[in-house]
């Protein structure tokens, strides 16, 4: 129980199910007692009864592996662009409709057909866009219709990088209004009656930090799972591609960086505790991150004890593991000698290799290596970490 | 001379009797009213909500320092009807005491996640779509609103 009330002689209750519970003296009590329940309407708004265009682009989402976040709906309900959404992705939906009374109506009408009404959309009349922040809406399902200014409006809350605005319906005039509204991409057709446009990354002048500044949004990852504030070596926060790396007590996590959104985290052990100071981690084990850099789609840790990992920006998948110890597996040096880990933008999973040419100590069977979570390692005396492409380090 | 003002347009000190119109009872949030109940109580009914509450911050104990208001969904009652929002669906409902049967249900355009206050006939809500809204208590028909 996290709540309760007495009133008319009764005692209310209130459970953290959302429950409300009414006792009464049981000189008033008469058979069984009553429940009101409120199924979920959760099935009637299935995959299976979503179709048209607004099934499309919830599948191209899927595809796209872009199914969280914000998405703005700003053509007509009837379309069921928003049901679409919340049926087949987790994006939270914002249904934009004409004025207030039509809000009650929606409202309504969300509440008798589907659950979805506040957990997954929320309905606001179209005058309330301008209160919310640039950038916010990773997906935009708008009317073709829409004239300039609109569009506009619209393309202004698209989120930068990984944003995709989709125009829905007949649009004759589409190419001078996305002009005419300041939108230089390119719109691709992507589904019978739909059109894409991908928002890529800010242009140098919009990308700059300019004043004033003003709350964006506030959230997580709260007081208890940050990292100690008196921890001055701790990585600091660092961004890239619109997403923002934070090293924390125990994980690191990515952020959106226009809504904050909690992309994901993976936990490291100790990643940032002061103990960490006196702590000597055993070789290979992920305990530590003492450095962090952040790439457009790659972000690496530094986990002490000469192991670094490099994980997926998208989604904290574990790319692969450089483990610079000295009593890797299968070989000892008894001498100096240069070895290359021949790293890229892309995964290769290769160990590292005699420089060539490079003279050094021979290399000789050494102990079988320890059990833990690293899943590769090598042996270095001095070690060049090379990234192609991307560069990250 | 503020508090003079606004005393009036708040609950009493003291809630009146056989009611709960705001959350903790009354302005200081005493959790205490001198009305009386006669025990043993049994279970009158159960409201059982489709959607469980969504509190805005995690749950406490696994985080500090943040308040707790809305980890369920706190109800007030005027001796005739039980009040409450909620944080999943953004409606507020309003229940008959007596049988628990749904009187209304008024959806809003964002998470209610603080408790109604009732006065004189009205039922204020406060919700995260930055509006309060201001409703008649017995049918939770909108009066006008502000933002």
């Amino acid at each position: 129980m996290r709540g309760f009330a007495v009133a008319g002689g009764r005692l209310l209750a209130a459970t953290h199910k959302g429950e409300i519970l009414c006792f009464a003296p049981q000189s008033e009590l008469a058979g069984k007692p009553f429940i009101l329940a409120e199924t979920s309407k959760m099935g009637k708004s299935g995959e299976d009864k979503v179709s048209g265009p607004a099934s499309a682009i919830a599948d191209i989402l899927r595809r796209d592996r872009l199914t969280g976040g914000f998405a703005l709906v700003a053509e007509a309900p009837e379309r069921g662009s928003a049901v679409a959404l919340a049926a087949k992705t987790e994006l939270s939906v914002l249904q934009l409709v004409a004025d207030a009374v039509s809000c009650d109506a929606l409202r309504a009408n969300l509440l008798s057909t589907t659950a979805y009404h506040g957990s997954r959309i929320a309905v606001l009349p179209r005058d309330r866009l301008g209160d919310f922040p640039d950038y916010f809406a990773n997906v935009i399902v708008a009317d073709g219709a829409m004239d300039q200014a609109a569009m506009a409006g619209l393309y202004r809350v698209l989120h930068p990088y990984t944003g995709r605005l989709y125009i829905v319906g007949p649009s004759p005039n589409l190419a001078s209004t996305l002009k005419a509204a300041g939108i230089s991409e390119t719109a691709k057709p992507v589904a019978n009656g739909v059109v894409q446009i991908s928002r890529g990354a800010l242009p140098v002048g919009e990308s700059e930090a300019r004043a004033p500044f003003q709350m964006l949004w506030f959230g997580g990852p709260g007081p208890n799972r940050m990292a100690d504030r008196h921890i001055i070596n701790a990585p600091r926060p660092q961004g890239a591609n619109g997403r923002v790396f934070v090293t924390g007590a125990h994980d690191v996590f990515a952020f959106d960086a226009f809504n904050g959104r909690e992309l994901w985290s993976v936990p490291v052990g100790k990643a940032c505790v002061r103990e960490a100071d006196a702590y000597a981690p055993p070789p290979g084990s992920l305990t530590t991150a003492v450095g962090m850099q952040a790439g457009d789609d790659v972000l690496r840790l530094d986990l002490g004890a000469r192991v670094f990992v490099d994980l997926d920006a998208r989604d904290g998948r574990v790319l692969h593991y450089y483990n610079l110890n000295t009593n890797a597996p299968g070989h000892v040096l008894d001498g100096p000698r240069t070895f290359e880990i021949p790293g890229s933008a892309a995964p290769t999973g290769k160990e590292a290799t005699p420089a060539k040419g490079a003279a050094g100590g021979t290399v000789k069977p050494g102990p079988k290596p320890p059990q833990g979570r690293v899943k590769r390692s090598s042996f270095f005396v001095s070690v060049n970490l090379r990234v192609e492409g991307k560069s990250i380090s | 001379m503020l508090l003079l003002l606004l005393t009036p347009a708040l609950p009493g000190v003291a809630a009146p009797a056989g009611e709960w119109p705001c959350y903790g009872a009354d302005a200081n949030r005493s959790h205490a009213v001198t009305s009386e109940i006669s025990p043993p109580l049994g279970l009158a009914w159960t409201y059982r909500p489709a959607q469980p509450p969504q509190p805005a911050w995690p749950e406490p104990g696994k985080e500090l320092h943040r308040i707790d208001f809305d980890y369920c969904f706190q109800p007030v009652s005027d001796g005739r009807l039980v009040f409450f929002g909620s944080s999943a669906d953004d409606c507020v409902r309003a229940l008959d005491l007596k049988t628990g049967e749904m009187r209304w249900r008024f959806p809003t355009g964002g998470p209610v996640r603080f408790a109604p206050v009732l006065h004189e006939g009205r039922c204020y809500v406060a919700s995260d779509d930055g509006v309060l809204y201001c409703l008649d208590a017995q049918s939770g028909r909108s009066l006008p609103a502000g933002r």
